[in-house]
């Protein structure tokens, strides 16, 4: 059992690290005259020796860290072998489409496990006064599903389909730095123990955005959700790094800037966004960490501190998320649009200047989350103006959506329907955004359910049905076979009226001033609340259908085709699931990948030399 | 400094730095005026920063692999 | 097909990779390290100012030269580490490598020592000073902090890499473990060249400023 040896050595090192971090901290501790025990102390450097302990046991020391003692090491891409079947899944193993799939998995996991708990806050919400949960189990249920969820829409796309599908789309045999992609996965695990943990350790009571001074005085589970979110930043911050580094320099011959598919540039600017502002979260948490255990006085008013600061480090990261969460999203929906229409993606130019404005804005509109926090008045104007510019880029990834619909052959598989309705989605999202982004309505609006509708519109309109637009788009690739269309469009259509519904209503009790992560309203907004909570309960049930179709196709599906879809981009041309290396010959690439019809364009892909018996080439001018 | 060996070529940017270093703290002693201070500062430290940058830690390397 | 001549016999992937494409991807991802590190310094940078202003409390000036200078040193002995290598002169990489863990070690043991002397705490005003800028012994004790762990690390690394060297591996040709650990360590010393005026010169050597 190759799997159980990994995940037992990477428990168990883990936990015995755990311990000696628990026993060197608490030496230290006496050593410099203080008590030897501090529960988030001594946990906190007990966390970190575990941590190391848990990566070295589930393979990084055979495979890496002898290195650094200038000893032998295990092949890494032993682990690779497709002999061992479903058990590559549970190793360290530095193949990108392993690491992909487990990535996904996870992810998918953490987003019913997250799910679920909204069910939860949807049943308390549904008529006023308290009725099933206390106030405090509320509030750790509010700020699980917050920080998972957020945790699924920054990593579910960017290291599931993206591990999976860009090397793959850009003609590599794998990502630039494959062991470091394997840490970046294998980070995870611990995040998601330590965070499913923290109800036992004394619930959350910040939310998931942990603003001080609450988060340093409360006597909550708060270092530990500290210390997971710092670890997952750091795999997000690897994982960016390792996918601008493959897009720069993995790329196949005659694969050029020009020619990238929609959704490697989306995450080529997606990776950008993760390597230069996740540690803002990271310090934010730092910061909140070393007020907690070293009592020290970053945000303490009466020592001079501000808890402004915070807001602004943390805020500085949490924006650009946003758009680590929408871009893929919006890449998925042209992609899949793009070849859904047959016809040249429009706009493409136009497109990717989009992508690089939102890189070049996201940076410089973190303020206008503040707005009503106590900032001065100067910062209102220029931070209000240019929230408003990122409609631009926007608004040119809508023209080239819209223009590639317009006139096209849609073709309305499941793929294509989530594709569009993130259009449909974000359109209203977006609309709803711009209310909050002007001071005025903002001061109105902030902290209400208004702004919880919105941005789920925004997030789980846009990316989350990007996702499942992506998963039903890779699925032929990814397992080999074919998931039941019909269980597909009942799900798309099920999740888009629920959708809708639930959060469409949900404005209206927060423009009636319906405060966010409270537990209680006033009576008169009954019966909204009451609309939105059932609707919400349909929208969860409608994952069950895609889980039974996920899990019954992925083991019993029909067997896929190497191109189901007649696409002409680099990841269709190869069999369905690939080659541990890939291609068999390597790719050259000549023609956009778009060019669906136009007389006389080159196939995006040729292999050299020609294969013989590969699948079909990459011509597909029509279906 | 073309002609010089790699050796001398660290040696006389370290003699730089160090110069630099020196005269940036006398610079601070000495200099009341806030704004001057911190923009001789700031200037300071940016160009301490493209010596190491640029010599000791060879970023053009990135874009053009030096020849053996 | 002038693609295909001119592309054909060129390998592709990570598991092919020529050594030379190998060594400018490893170089180009440990620079963006650098770079998504120094934003972890700079926030903590811009944190000072937004918090103090310009403000500073009274630190040993003379020591801040001294270990400023001593990190100077250790980069220089790590420049020289690195020519060494590529001129092939083993012997003088490792007595460099060695000089420049030594300076380390000073650095780190200085900075221990002005913790010790320091006239500020986090937890209280001392005799005589504003209470509203105690938050300055948070900001230094942070600041240098987070930098030496940086230094701690990177003697660590230098350690290592000695040890690799002495045992026979790397060579003229390939010894891209010593130069990325010493990229690192002028990174190290890069921080410090910010952070050494806003901790020590930026209020003019005295305190109470600004």
């Amino acid at each position: 059992m190759y799997a159980a040896t990994t995940i037992g050595g990477g428990l168990g090192t883990g936990l015995l690290s755990f311990y000696l971090g628990l026993g060197v901290a608490a030496l230290l501790r006496s050593l410099f005259g203080f008590d030897a025990w501090d529960r988030d102390f001594n946990a906190s450097i007990g966390y970190i020796f575990g941590l190391i302990g848990w990566l070295m046991g589930v393979g990084m020391w055979g495979t890496w860290g002898r290195e650094w003692f200038g000893a032998k090491i295990k092949d890494p891409h032993a682990n690779s072998r497709k002999e061992l079947g479903w058990q590559r899944y549970f190793m360290f193993n530095v193949d990108h489409k392993v690491i992909g799939v487990q990535y996904l998995v996870t992810f998918l996991v953490v987003f019913i496990l997250a799910g679920a708990m909204a069910m939860v806050i949807r049943l308390e919400l549904m008529d006023s006064g308290r009725d099933f949960v206390s106030n405090k189990t509320y509030n750790t249920v509010l700020g699980m599903h917050g920080i998972m969820m957020v945790a699924v829409a920054v990593a579910a796309v960017v290291g599931g389909l993206g591990n999976y599908a860009v090397p793959l789309m850009i003609g590599a045999d794998d990502m630039a730095f494959p062991r470091m992609n394997a840490l970046s996965y294998w980070l995870v695990p611990p995040v998601a123990v330590t965070l499913l943990l923290s109800p036992f350790l004394g619930g959350l009571e910040t939310g998931w955005t942990a603003y001080p001074p609450l988060s340093v005085l409360t006597q909550s589970a708060q270092t530990f959700w500290n210390l997971a979110i710092i670890t997952f930043g750091l795999s997000s911050i690897l994982g960016g790094l390792n996918f601008v580094v493959t897009v720069m320099f993995m790329r196949a011959p005659g694969m050029t800037w020009g020619r990238l598919p929609m959704f490697v540039w989306s995450m080529f600017v997606t990776a950008w966004l993760a390597l230069l502002y996740t540690q803002g979260f990271a310090v934010a948490l730092i910061m909140v960490t070393l007020d907690r255990i070293a009592g020290m006085g970053f945000f303490d008013a009466a020592r001079g501190g501000d808890p402004l600061l915070y807001q602004h480090v943390f805020w500085f990261y949490s924006h650009p998320a946003v758009y680590i969460m929408i871009l893929p999203g919006f890449g998925i929906a042209l992609e899949v649009i793009g070849h859904f229409s047959r016809k040249p993606l429009f706009a493409y130019r136009y497109a990717v200047g989009a992508f690089l404005g939102i890189l070049g804005l996201s940076g410089v509109v973190w303020a206008h989350h503040m707005f009503t926090a106590g900032i001065p008045n100067y910062l209102h104007g220029p931070f209000l103006v240019a929230t408003e510019l990122i409609s631009i880029p926007t608004g040119l990834i809508f023209l080239s959506a819209l223009g590639t619909i317009w006139m096209g052959k849609l073709w309305l598989r499941t793929p294509m329907l989530f594709a569009l309705a993130v259009i449909f989605n974000f359109a209203c999202g977006g609309v709803t955004g711009i209310f909050l982004a002007d001071v005025p309505t903002d001061i109105h609006l902030q902290d209400t359910y208004f702004v919880v509708a919105h941005f789920h519109y925004t997030i789980v309109g846009g990316e989350i049905f990007g996702l499942f637009a992506g998963i039903y788009y890779w699925f032929p690739k990814i397992t080999g076979r074919m998931y039941n269309e019909k269980l597909a469009k009942l799900h798309f259509w099920w999740m888009f009226i629920g959708f809708n519904v639930t959060f469409f209503i949900m404005h209206w009790p927060g423009i009636e001033g319906m405060n966010r992560r409270i537990a209680d309203y006033p009576q008169s907004l009954e019966t909204a609340n009451l609309i939105v909570s059932l609707s919400a309960f349909m929208l969860g049930a409608s994952f069950l259908v895609f889980i039974y179709n996920f899990v019954n196709s992925w083991v019993r599906g029909p067997a896929a085709e190497a191109n189901p879809w007649g696409a002409r981009t680099l990841e269709w041309q190869t069999s369905s699931p690939p080659p541990v290396e890939n291609f068999l010959q390597p790719p050259v690439i000549a023609g956009h990948p778009y060019d669906y019809g136009v007389p006389g364009a080159a196939p995006h892909v040729t292999f050299y030399p020609p294969a013989v018996g590969s699948p079909a080439g990459g011509g597909g001018g029509g279906q | 400094m073309p002609a010089m060996g790699a050796f001398q070529k660290g040696y006389v940017v370290a003699i730089v730095l160090a110069v630099m270093t020196i005269l940036e703290y006398l610079f601070a002693v000495h200099v009341d005026d806030l704004q001057v201070r911190f923009l001789g500062l700031a200037i300071t430290a940016l160009a301490k920063v493209y010596f190491i940058a640029y010599y000791f830690m060879h970023i053009y390397r990135c874009w053009r692999e030096e020849a053996h | 097909m002038a693609v295909i001549a001119a592309h054909g016999a060129q390998t592709h992937g990570a598991g092919h990779m020529s050594p030379a494409k190998r060594l400018q991807v490893n170089r180009v991802g440990l620079w963006l390290f650098f770079f998504s590190e120094s934003i972890i310094f700079g926030l903590l940078f811009t944190s000072r100012f937004f918090l103090l202003g310009t403000h500073q409390e009274h630190v040993d000036q003379f020591l801040g030269l001294v270990i400023t200078i001593v990190l100077l040193a250790s980069s220089v002995t790590a420049y020289t580490a690195e020519t060494a290598m590529e001129k092939g002169n083993r012997k003088l990489a490792a007595w460099s490598l060695f000089a420049t863990i030594l300076l380390g070690v000073v650095f780190a043991i200085g900075v221990g020592f002005e913790w010790s002397v320091a006239e500020f705490g986090i937890k209280t005003a001392v005799e005589g000073q504003d209470p509203h800028n105690v938050v300055w012994g948070t900001v230094f004790f942070s600041m240098t902090g987070l930098h030496a762990a940086h230094v701690v690390s990177g003697v660590l690394m230098l350690g290592l890499a000695l040890m690799m060297l002495l045992r026979g591996h790397f060579s003229k040709d390939s010894h891209w473990g010593i130069s990325s650990t010493i990229m690192y360590w002028h990174f190290v010393d890069v921080v410090w060249v910010f952070y050494y005026p806003a901790l020590y010169l930026v209020a003019g050597g005295g305190t109470h400023t600004g």
